[in-house]
């Protein structure tokens, strides 16, 4: 059995930078991966003929045709078959209110992990969202029985690792406009943010300075350029962006950031990448005390039966919320909790006309948000919220394809238009399209969880089973989110479209999506009785054994958590260096 | 359908030696690369010739702008122009709606300035043959606008007139699609513009 210091289950972004970091501090790395793809340009370019004459160009277009793509399924967006979802709560099937949705959550098993599909937002938390059960529910009344914990550590503890993570990532942002409200001490970005599209000019001219009643309270409504891992300038071997309009599904330049840089880094420093491996347990051994991954090869003569292993003094999964805490349960290991407070940002959007042309689907597919509203009194009553401008024409709703196909429709003669008319008409209103999205905060909830069907995948691995719910907490955010939405589009002149609305007008929450961005299951906390990892991410009573991911997240906040991970898995691995010094 | 559409071998009265005046020609579409006894087919030429002027019909934008004649390369190493290919993409996948609808164009006089007028009044008829030729026409618009069409084994949502499924072309297509430029905006994953670009109005917009 070949033997390592530490082996990295799963390579996405936390995996990646925590694998470069061991590895450059001389620690013998062993990364177990999922996925077979390649990290390097050809890969690149293979993806993008695949997915240039596709004509879905969805964003997981380029990846569909991954070799040994059945034996490490992915959840694709509504089409998550490989999640075992009940939509009746198997513990209350008689109790209409605890119902269950879809979870609409998705990621890739890849080498890079999903960071390949990614938009590349990279802003930061703000400091209450580390500390939102002191700062608003001190009486422990958290709302529709959420489990809502303060994070073990502070902004404070945390900033010296977000300032290393934007090092390492490559962050463009602007500190003038973001020092207030994630404290930076006034460190400038790695580089400036990107330049606003013409459409968020026009915007911010129209708008003004407005302000919006939450709760009561009076927050200003500011659009900033979202940080973003994406060059403004030559940046550590990689171009600016040049406006591909293609981050997701993939960005066919490598202006922006994804963890295939930090696996070919981690690999020069001396790592070693095993792929077409499917952890399947993970546990100590009874002769030295050292950690065993047991995980089956899909590439082996016959996958399912298939059992290699390989030991190190440390583990650290690293394989996202839903496949860590998969690998916890089936390993008996981290505890009563491990796989609960499952959380995502949900997510709803408000479509209009511009007044005057304002050329979206130009640039990167969004650049500028609303985050001036993400913090208030108003999160004793309903969640945190973001707002982000897009600059995708109506994404999914409105697009080339659908404008140009609701022109050409067979089916209605009158309204069928060729020619200047069917050209102009589109161009007219495509050129107008503005879609503003938002994003709001989820609670934990110990109901909202990943645990293992009894259905199995290609290799007789347990397949997640998923119960999840958006509870009231939430959807009032929903309801504030469209209200805002509305009231930019009012300032700028826009027409709002009308989308299916609840009979007073307000945002039908039944229209929720998520931003595939899913967190918890393995949550940190200083208390083992009500936590699985320690704020180094080390499981409790398990030491060696290490979480690493979004899926340590006590909270989720309203924003992106790329970032957020990767300062703190840029930490575990610190702390894992320092122990050994 | 993808046959080759021969009728009856056009004969003459010097072959027939019959004074009787000769049949009517049927101008037949043939495939891509097929000669008649060596010459260049008149038929496949006219065919073609009648397709790049309903596309500048129905899409409404001039032979200059739709880049017809720019070639790509097949899988086979041969170079075509970009109108034979959709031709012979529109023609595997509607092959019988295509034929009406080239026809129906044919018989109004491509080469008249009110032709294109005369289309949509033929198109906006609610016949069921209005209905077969508008099929048709959402095809040649598709193709040109997004370089994708619809999949015709599949149905169409009536309201929306979205199809589930669609069929894409080769390499090189998708980079060519007409409404990009037309909205002052590069095809996705084809900028060839610099950092910074979408900040300002697109210089070569000349509105809709």
């Amino acid at each position: 059995m070949a033997e390592y210091d530490v082996i990295m289950v799963g390579s996405g972004v936390a995996g990646a930078l925590c694998a470069d970091r061991l590895a450059a501090a001389g620690k013998k790395v062993l990364i177990l991966e999922a996925g077979a793809n390649g990290i390097g340009v050809a890969q690149r370019e293979q993806y993008r003929r695949i997915w240039d004459p596709s004509p879905a160009k969805s964003w997981n277009t380029p990846y569909l045709e991954d070799v040994g793509r059945r034996y490490f399924p992915s959840p694709a967006t509504n089409d998550t078959r490989y999640f075992d979802q009940p939509s009746v709560n198997p513990d209350k099937p008689n109790d209409e209110t605890t119902s269950l949705v879809t979870f609409k959550g998705y990621y890739q098993r890849l080498l890079g992990g999903s960071t390949w599909a990614w938009r590349g937002n990279t802003p930061r938390m703000l400091p209450n969202d580390l500390r939102l059960a002191s700062a608003y529910f001190s009486d422990d009344d958290f709302p529709d029985g959420s489990s809502v914990a303060d994070w073990p550590i502070s902004y404070e503890d945390l900033m010296p690792w977000y300032l290393q993570a934007e090092e390492e990532l490559g962050v463009a942002g602007n500190v003038e406009e973001w020092d207030e409200l994630t404290p930076r001490d006034g460190v400038p970005f790695p580089m400036p943010g990107q330049p606003k599209s013409y459409s968020d000019k026009l915007l911010i001219a129209r708008m003004g300075e407005i302000s919006v009643e939450l709760d009561g309270e009076q927050l200003p409504v500011r659009i900033f350029t979202v940080p973003q891992a994406r060059n403004t300038r030559f940046y550590q071997g990689r171009p600016a962006c040049e406006g591909n309009h293609n981050c997701i599904p993939l960005c066919p330049t490598h202006a922006k950031y994804d963890a295939t840089i930090h696996l070919r880094r981690a690999v020069l420093h001396g790592a070693q990448i095993r792929t077409a491996a499917v952890v399947a347990k993970v546990q100590r051994s009874t002769d030295d005390g050292r950690w065993v991954v047991t995980y089956k090869n899909w590439r082996s003569e016959r996958p399912k039966e298939s059992s290699e292993t390989v030991a190190a003094d440390r583990v650290i999964l690293a394989a996202n919320p839903v496949e860590t805490a998969k690998i916890l349960l089936m390993s008996n290991l981290g505890g009563p909790h491990v796989g609960k407070y499952l959380m995502d940002h949900v997510q709803g959007e408000a479509l209009a006309l511009a007044p005057e042309p304002i050329f979206p689907f130009r640039g990167p597919q969004t650049l500028c948000g609303v985050d001036t509203l993400r913090d208030g009194q108003y999160r004793r009553q309903f969640a945190s919220f973001r707002l982000t401008l897009g600059n995708d024409g109506w994404g999914r709703a409105g697009n080339p394809t659908s404008v140009l196909e609701g022109m050409l429709n067979p089916a209605k003669p009158a309204e069928f238009k060729i020619g200047d008319q069917l050209k102009s008409a589109a161009v007219d209103r495509l050129v107008r399209l503005v879609r503003i999205g938002f994003s709001t905060e989820q609670l934990p909830h110990a109901d909202n969880s990943v645990t293992l069907s009894t259905q199995v995948d290609e290799l007789d691995i347990p397949r997640p089973l998923i119960r999840f719910q958006v509870h009231e907490y939430t959807q009032r955010a929903l309801k504030q989110g469209y209200r805002v939405a509305l009231e930019i589009f009012h300032a700028m002149g826009a027409e709002p479209h009308a989308e299916e609305l609840d009979p007073d007008g307000s945002f039908n929450t039944v229209k929720w999506n998520t931003a595939a961005h899913p967190m918890g299951t393995c949550r940190m906390g200083s208390d083992p009785a009500a936590s699985v990892v320690d704020k180094f991410g080390q499981c409790h009573g398990q030491p060696g054994l290490y979480v690493a991911g979004a899926a340590v997240f006590p909270t989720g906040s309203a924003t992106n958590p790329a970032l957020t991970l990767s300062a703190l898995a840029l930490m575990t691995a610190d702390n894992i260096v320092s122990q050994a010094a | 359908m993808t046959g080759d559409l021969r009728t009856a071998a056009n004969t003459t009265a010097s072959e027939t030696g019959s004074e009787e005046a000769p049949p009517p020609r049927v101008d037949i579409p043939m495939r891509i690369g097929e000669t008649a006894a060596g010459k260049k087919p008149v038929g496949r030429e006219a065919s073609l010739d009648a397709f790049l002027s309903l596309s500048v019909a129905v899409t409404g934008v001039d032979e200059p702008e739709l880049p017809a004649r720019t070639e790509l390369t097949l899988a086979t190493g041969e170079k075509r122009p970009l109108y034979e290919i959709y031709y012979e993409r529109l023609r595997e996948a509607y092959a019988p709606e295509l034929a009406q609808l080239l026809q129906k164009w044919v018989s109004l006089g491509p080469a008249r300035a009110d032709a294109p007028a005369k289309l949509a009044a033929e198109l906006a008829k609610e016949t069921d043959a209005a209905l077969r030729l508008r099929r048709a026409a959402r095809q040649v618009a598709k193709i040109w606008f997004l370089s994708v069409i619809d999949d015709p084994q599949a149905s169409l949502d009536k309201e929306k007139a979205t199809s589930p499924t669609q069929l894409g072309g080769g390499l090189g297509q998708h980079q060519l699609a007409v409404i990009y430029p037309l909205m002052g905006a590069p095809a996705p994953g084809y900028s060839n513009l610099p950092h910074g670009y979408w900040s300002e109005i697109p210089g070569h917009f000349d509105g809709p």
